[in-house]
């Protein structure tokens, strides 16, 4: 219940470069976003936070809402913003 | 110092705005720069508050006003708080005269996010100083700052401030009274050159309008407009110029994501990558960030079991104490104001004055002033949880069960607030970004059950709830009847949401997007100021409006005067009581008798006989007329029920003329036909109405001010009067069966 809907399942982060949705980060892991795939006005808002293709995340706490690391703040997400953001693993 | 001598000649700065993103510790800057010399400002129009202080030490200059702004994040504006900020630093809004010099304050520890609106600042070209605040934050997590050199690259002065501890805020003043009051030189960050040709095409095409040059928007406001669909500052602009405004954007957005411009992060990826370029050898961060003790707490307090419990039992604690503490504070204004009234009915002659001075007057400002320890200390309680930066993780806990009920856990606050009192809790939805999601908020926070109600539910379960004990001693029956009335509003206000989120409010509920900000130890005098300005700002909102419909059903309660006003005799036998038609007619003839025999006249007054009148109507609700009567005298405020009870049943005074407390006096009432008149269905009946119910004007009040129409009172008020009358019946008719 408390982890956000994760779609990709944990064996296809084999793949070279994988490609993940926010909810499947694990806590500790980093992603670099590839995309932010949510309404013009969701991505104003995430963009104004810092939320832009190339910002890299840290995942603190999964859930929802989860919480992350950017830029060295901790900012807290729900679900409806986690699910539309789109990562690359290091 | 050649800049400070044309200064001293001729002061040119008026007004400094504070700007800066939530949680930089703007408002510790503000104030201590201001040394607490503020007032609390008032846009009209948009209700938002601005502080406006003072410098505390602006020389010879004369007086500087400072201005503090809401966070934000952006120029963009998410809420109504947030709208605020451009058009002030435009001098856009009737207020405010346009601020000479635009203060932002940057949080150290987070460089570039805080740069963001920085950069969006230095475009609208006005004088800017930077400050940059929290360097102890930023120097314990090992980043460093060379000051000089950003101020070089920025072209505007930087000074670095601790403002907990007033470090460098000497300097800033200085800076503020020295500064060259130029624009910045250094140009911003290049947005791609379409984007620029669209901004430029926009303000063509208003510039030839003969509308003076100063309220045209500039291009950080097209800009804004453009990337922002539907947002505040289109909205603005189609109110002026039509939907001429939203199709020209609209083809705006459409021509740029043509050309492969994503249209709302474009700003951002031009403003971040140039940020990127100043910060080069200005800042220097550790290669890994440290974790910090923060985030070592956060493992614990948002926990999705631990975090939920730790804040049930803080929540519980709060109220706990709240009751305790501020009970004994509670019962001495309360001894206060019966001392008072007894010393004007000294001085004053009995008559229409002094009934007017004692019973309307004084006991309007009783009703507000006792209620002031409880909302004080709430508000210090919520003062030191939001400035330690708890309350967001609270938001964040709860935003799952939230959702349940159609609402973000942006909400809590503003409801946890109105368990003090429903006005502050409804000032405190202006942080709440999405307009329908405020309103909703607004509707369902006066069924949390507020400190007005305590004075009922504590009368009438003392008086008819047997003082037993259930399940071997565990259960008390007085604690559970009255957290059972706690607990209703909560549980009511759950399908309340859901219903309005899908008929009159309906629309999607913003995802939860907050910042978590680290926690530190909660600043005592931010604090303790916060509590004094909503104290006050409580007495003053909810103190005037309860204080004007106190004294109109005192007016109510006290004519028609009949004809000879003569004291009868103490009249407290038992038999007076015995049956309502002789009462009226005795009140008919004479005034009403009793301890204040020149004040009451409740039985014949245009109250009583309102009471009278709509006692078919709450029969089914096992009430009779003098509960009627005290209900709508508790229109302006719920606990003035009790103290129109207590005059409407002064006649079953003691035998040996002793004073007898009201709760007996409840209990020995009785109806013509003998039958007493509170009965325990009665008195649960009486407390699920009051539970229910939005009596209470100064709740209405804020309701308006806040959404600018009477629609949404009206409806609070229908919709919770409809819901306590239905919840008084059900438990009336229920309760009377289970007893029989």
């Amino acid at each position: 219940m408390a982890i956000g809907e994760c779609e990709v399942q944990a064996g296809s982060r084999g793949v070279p470069a994988s490609f993940i949705d926010l909810p499947c980060l694990r806590a500790g892991e980093i992603g670099t976003v590839l995309e932010v795939d949510a309404s013009p006005a969701a991505r104003k808002r995430l963009a104004d936070m810092g939320f832009i293709r190339g910002a890299q995340l840290e995942m603190l706490r999964p859930g929802s809402p989860c919480i992350v690391r950017i830029d060295g703040a901790c900012v807290g997400l729900g679900n409806g913003h986690q699910k539309r953001i789109r990562l690359r693993l290091p | 110092m050649r800049s400070e001598e044309r200064v001293l000649a001729s002061p040119r700065v008026k007004s400094v705005a504070v700007v800066g993103n939530p949680n930089t510790g703007k408002t510790t800057l503000f104030n201590a720069l201001t040394g607490f010399r503020q007032r609390v400002g008032n846009y009209p129009g948009v209700t938002v508050e601005s502080k406006v202080g003072w410098l505390r030490d602006a020389g010879e200059t004369g007086a500087i006003e400072v201005i503090d702004l809401p966070g934000t994040y952006s120029l963009s504006a998410r809420s109504a708080d947030e709208a605020v900020v451009l058009d002030t630093l435009l001098g856009h809004t009737d207020a405010l005269e346009r601020p000479d010099l635009i203060v932002v304050v940057v949080d150290a520890s987070h460089p570039r996010r805080n740069l963001f609106l920085l950069t969006q600042i230095l475009e609208l070209g006005r004088p800017v100083i930077v400050a940059l605040n929290m360097m102890d934050v930023a120097r314990g997590r090992g980043i460093h700052w060379d000051a000089a050199a950003l101020a070089r690259r920025l072209g505007v002065p930087v000074v670095p401030v601790v403002a907990t501890r007033r470090e460098g805020i000497e300097a800033l003043t200085k800076t503020i009274l020295t500064a060259e009051h130029a624009a910045p030189r250094v140009p911003g960050p290049a947005l791609p050159p379409a984007v620029d040709a669209e901004l430029a095409a926009l303000e063509e095409w208003k510039a030839g309008d003969a509308e003076p040059p100063d309220t045209r928007p500039v291009r950080a406001q097209w800009l804004q407009a453009l990337l922002d669909p539907a947002g505040y500052h289109e909205q603005r602009l189609a109110v002026r110029w039509g939907a001429d405004v939203t199709q020209r954007l609209g083809a705006a957005r459409a021509r740029l994501e043509a050309a492969g411009h994503g249209v709302p992060e474009i700003e951002a990826v031009a403003r971040y990558a140039w940020i990127e370029q100043l910060l080069r050898d200005v800042v220097t961060c550790p290669h890994r960030p440290r974790r910090s003790k923060s985030e070592g707490a956060d493992r614990v307090l948002t926990h999705p079991v631990a975090g939920l419990l730790i804040f049930a039992g803080l929540m519980l604690l709060m109220f706990q104490s709240l009751y305790e503490w501020a009970a004994p504070l509670a019962d001495a204004i309360d001894r206060a104001v019966a001392l008072s009234g007894a010393a004007v009915a000294n001085w004053v002659p009995p008559g229409t004055l002094r009934s007017l001075l004692v019973d309307g007057a004084l006991a309007g400002v009783g009703a507000v002033l006792v209620f002031l320890p409880q909302i004080m200390l709430l508000f210090l309680f919520l003062g030191i949880l939001e400035d330690c930066g708890y309350l967001s993780r609270a938001a964040l806990l709860v935003d799952r069960f939230m959702n349940v009920a159609g609402l973000s856990g942006k909400s809590v606050i503003p409801l946890l607030t109105s368990f003090g009192c429903a006005v502050p809790g409804i000032l405190a939805t202006r942080t709440i970004e999405n307009a329908r999601d405020r309103v909703l908020t607004m509707l369902i926070a006066p069924l949390m059950s507020c400190s007005a109600r305590l004075p009922v539910y504590v009368l009438l379960v003392g008086a008819f709830v047997p003082e037993r004990t259930l399940l071997g001693g565990w259960l008390h029956v007085q604690a559970t009847v009255l957290t059972v009335m706690y607990l209703i509003g909560v549980i009511v206000a759950i399908p309340v949401a859901w219903v309005l989120k899908r008929t009159l409010l309906r629309g999607e509920t913003l995802p939860f997007l907050m910042e978590l900000p680290a926690y530190r130890w909660p600043t005592p005098r931010t604090v303790l100021y916060r509590v004094y300005e909503q104290g006050k700002e409580f007495c003053l909102r909810a103190g005037t409006i309860v204080f004007a419909v106190t004294v109109v059903i005192w007016a109510l309660g006290y004519y028609p005067r009949p004809a000879s006003v003569t004291p009868l005799p103490a009249a407290g036998q038992d038999g007076a009581v015995a049956s309502g038609e002789a009462e009226l007619a005795a009140a008919a003839r004479a005034p009403a008798a009793g301890p204040t025999a020149d004040g009451t006249n409740l039985e014949g007054s245009y109250l009583g006989r309102m009471g009278r009148w709509l006692e078919p109507v709450v029969r089914p609700l096992g009430w009779d007329w003098r509960i009627a009567t005290a209900t709508i005298a508790s229109l302006p405020a719920r606990e003035l029920v009790v103290a129109t009870l207590g005059t409407l049943f002064h006649m079953g005074g003691g035998d040996g003329g002793e004073p007898v407390e009201l709760k007996e006096r409840l209990q020995r009432a009785v109806r013509a036909d003998g039958r007493p008149v509170f009965t325990l269905p009665v008195a649960l009946s009486v407390m699920v109405f009051f539970s229910l119910c939005c009596q209470c004007a100064a709740t209405l009040a804020a309701i308006q001010r806040e959404t600018h129409s009477w629609r949404w009172p009206a409806l609070t008020f229908g919709y919770m009067t409809a819901l306590a009358y239905v919840g008084a019946l059900v438990t009336y008719q229920v309760a009377s069966r289970l007893m029989a």
